[in-house]
């Protein structure tokens, strides 16, 4: 059988999930596409059903009601197929730690049937995309975190994956792995692979994802362009970026003009007219804040996700 | 698929050879109870095979009657009679001896007559803490014997009918009694306790197995590797096969370091050698049958049980009631009748009746087809229902 080109990576149309026959429904109604080279982030608070679809796209899990097409095979009877074709890198870290790195790939390669030729090219690529190449020979349960995680995805890699399945893959790890791990995935991405991403963090959906899906109770309840979802939060939002940390007085001072913290060092002001920027800019200086850089009209993906989830509660 | 087996078991055996504490308790456990249990039964045994119960003999009097009395329960190869002359209790408070007989001045004269009911006894048993009451009264039955034969043969010597009763009269008597073993194929003896413990603690350390078994496989299941495995082309039949055949390895060099241990290792220790009878093809089959049942047991026990202490504890107390009624604690041949009713559904049973079979009555295949077939079908079932709950737990 041989995959069709013009097919999309996936395909999901009217997708419902129920664990038990008389339960509440895991997914309900999904429905999205995801085209070939693209990269789609599937976001939402936990238990939402993020990991049901993963599964079910995945082959983990059988559909029930709908369709789940992947690199147009169907994953109600061609799953050989559309497991040849992608690869999931799970949240859990699941290798081996009693092996070496080296030992882990070895193995699965073997499960995924590589011959010697590919066994070489793939570990070669898999090892320096990952960044693994000095510890390879080392057992992997002395590794760091940010090294477990690039282990787990290098295994994925063997496969040489169309469709690159990542459940939230950095998690719980320093921001300079996740930095190093997010880079390899834009570079994948940028090379091809098609990327499903899941993730808390909103920055790495925002750095890597072109096409985003907010899930809530089963339900998709936002499906855009990740330009266009922060081009919503943009509207008329200033953000300061402070050089130190505001103290108490001034998060008060500032608070009474409308700013609203991030953190200790960002805050969002709401500014309806453009031209009182200087005079706003003036006012947060006047208040003793330092002003490292300011923003005007971008938006965060944080905001717009909390947004439209604070939506769904109140309707 | 076979590089996918082939990758399995390779994995398998990497992640058994680092374990150190599941190799030790597959390998060191069982061999240890083999040395200890060997040595510590070696008089229970011995016992059996004609080296009687000690009993120490305090004569006081030293006349012809009492050295007769002697001589009659010497002649009874159930007790190893020596003289002693220390106070009795001086020589059985180490458990060498199960009785001192002390025969008091006048003991002579107490034959003489009628018995006097009233009279102080002039043959005193003192009974070793540590013998059992059915030994004491077999011991006490025996002297009354010899006693009532000596005033016999004195009744006859006084009736001018000769001094002793006839010796046609007493091999008559003698042979009335059937003395049967429990294995006469293996020359008369029953097994020695190399010959027990050797292949008990070898079926055991078998089952055992399940304990890693299982906990690779939950762990497995835990750390997400088999959620993994399930986007992946591998058959499940592949994958139960790539993570079964190592351990089916691992039973067989057990079997061998074990057999090796009884043959070797006991005698330079100054115990019996093991003696390997019975066709080599019966015990590679035996070996192969036991280690399916152990198998077959190990994944369904894995299957079913959520966690490793879960597993632990069914695989490991699993593997102590087989053995409990099956043979390996406490020799079947010792039990009671029902008792060893109950042990012929213990899959350990099985395997060591197989075992005692081809060691003690130099048995074949087809000596040992019916146990064979039990293991065979019982670890077949159990992997039967493991795999119907692993499809629905998927």
């Amino acid at each position: 059988m041989s995959v069709s080109n013009e097919a999309p990576a996936i395909s999901v149309t009217g997708l419902s999930y129920r664990y038990s026959r008389n339960g509440p429904p895991a997914l309900s109604d999904i429905t999205f596409s995801a085209p070939r080279g693209s990269s789609f982030g599937l976001i939402g608070p936990n238990g939402a059903g993020k990991s049901t679809l993963l599964s079910l796209l995945t082959g983990v899990l059988k559909p029930q009601e709908g369709e789940i097409e992947i690199a147009g095979f169907s994953a109600r009877d061609n799953l050989e197929a559309i497991r040849a074709v992608s690869a999931l890198v799970p949240q859990d870290l699941a290798f081996y730690p009693a092996l070496t790195g080296q030992e882990n790939l070895e193995y699965f390669a073997g499960i995924f049937r590589l011959t010697p030729q590919q066994w070489r090219e793939r570990r070669e690529r898999a090892v320096e995309v990952s960044q693994l190449a000095d510890v390879l020979n080392k057992p992997s349960e002395s590794y760091s975190g940010g090294l477990k995680r690039r282990l787990n995805l290098a295994i994925g890699l063997l496969n040489a994956p169309q469709i690159l399945y990542l459940d939230e893959p950095t998690v719980g790890i320093d921001a300079r792995s996740r930095q190093t791990i997010v880079d390899a995935i834009r570079r994948l991405n940028g090379e091809g692979t098609t990327i499903i991403y899941t993730s808390h963090y909103m920055e790495e959906v925002e750095a890597i994802c072109d096409r985003v899906g907010i899930i809530n109770q089963g339900k998709l309840v936002a499906l855009e362009s990740t330009e266009k979802l922060l081009q919503q939060a943009a509207k008329k939002v200033l953000h300061v970026t402070l050089a130190t940390p505001a103290n108490d007085q001034l998060r008060i001072v500032l608070a009474q003009q409308g700013a609203l913290f991030v953190d200790d060092e960002r805050l969002t002001i709401n500014l309806t007219d453009i031209a009182k920027l200087p005079e706003t800019i003036g006012a947060v200086q006047a208040a003793g804040a330092p002003v490292a850089s300011v923003e005007y009209g971008v938006g965060r993906l944080e905001e717009v996700y909390l947004g439209i989830l604070d939506k769904g509660s109140a309707a | 698929m076979l590089q996918q087996l082939l990758a399995s078991i390779v994995k398998e055996l990497r992640l058994l050879a680092r374990d150190v504490h599941g190799l030790g308790l597959l390998f060191i456990l069982p061999l240890a109870f083999i040395l200890v249990m060997s040595f510590a039964l070696q008089d229970l045994f011995a016992a059996r095979q004609g080296q009687g119960l000690g009993v120490v003999v305090i004569d006081h009097e030293d006349t012809d009657a009492s050295r007769r009395l002697y001589e009659r329960l010497a002649s009874n190869e159930a007790f190893a009679l020596k003289h002693g002359e220390a106070a009795a209790a001086s020589y059985l408070d180490r458990g060498d001896n199960s009785f001192t007989l002390e025969i008091r001045e006048g003991f002579a004269q107490s034959l003489v007559g009628a018995p006097q009911t009233n009279a102080p006894p002039k043959l005193i048993v003192t009974v070793a803490p540590d013998t059992d009451k059915r030994t004491e009264l077999i011991f006490v039955a025996a002297v009354r014997q010899a006693i009532g034969r000596q005033r016999v043969e004195r009744l006859l010597s006084q009736m001018g009918m000769g001094g002793q009763t006839s010796g046609g009269a007493m091999t008559s008597l003698d042979s009335s009694v059937g003395v049967e073993y429990a294995y006469p194929d293996s020359g008369g003896q029953a097994p020695s306790a190399v010959q027990q413990n050797v292949p008990a603690w070898l079926v055991f350390s078998i089952f055992f197995i399940g304990i890693p078994f299982s906990n690779t496989f939950i762990r497995e299941r835990q750390i997400g590797t088999q959620r993994r495995l399930r986007t992946i082309n591998l058959n499940p039949a592949t994958q139960f096969l790539g993570k079964l055949a190592p351990y089916f390895v691992v039973n067989q060099a057990q079997v061998a370091l074990m057999l090796a241990a009884g043959v070797f290792l006991v005698p330079l220790l100054g115990g019996q050698a093991l003696a390997i009878h019975g066709s080599p093809l019966a015990l590679v089959l035996l070996s192969a049958s036991l280690s399916v049942a152990a198998l077959g047991l190990a994944l369904l026990i894995a299957v079913i049980s959520r966690t490793t202490e879960q597993a632990t504890l069914l695989s490991g107390l699993g593997s102590i009631v087989f053995a409990a009624i099956g043979g390996v604690m406490v020799p079947k041949f010792v039990m009671p009748a029902a008792m060893q009713t109950v042990a012929d559904y213990s899959p350990m049973s099985w395997g060591l009746e197989a075992f005692l079979t081809l060691l003690l009555h130099n048995g074949g295949v087809a000596d040992i087809s019916g146990e064979l077939a039990k293991l065979c079908g019982f670890g077949l079932c159990a992997t039967a229902v493991a795999w119907l709950f692993y499809r629905r737990q998927e």
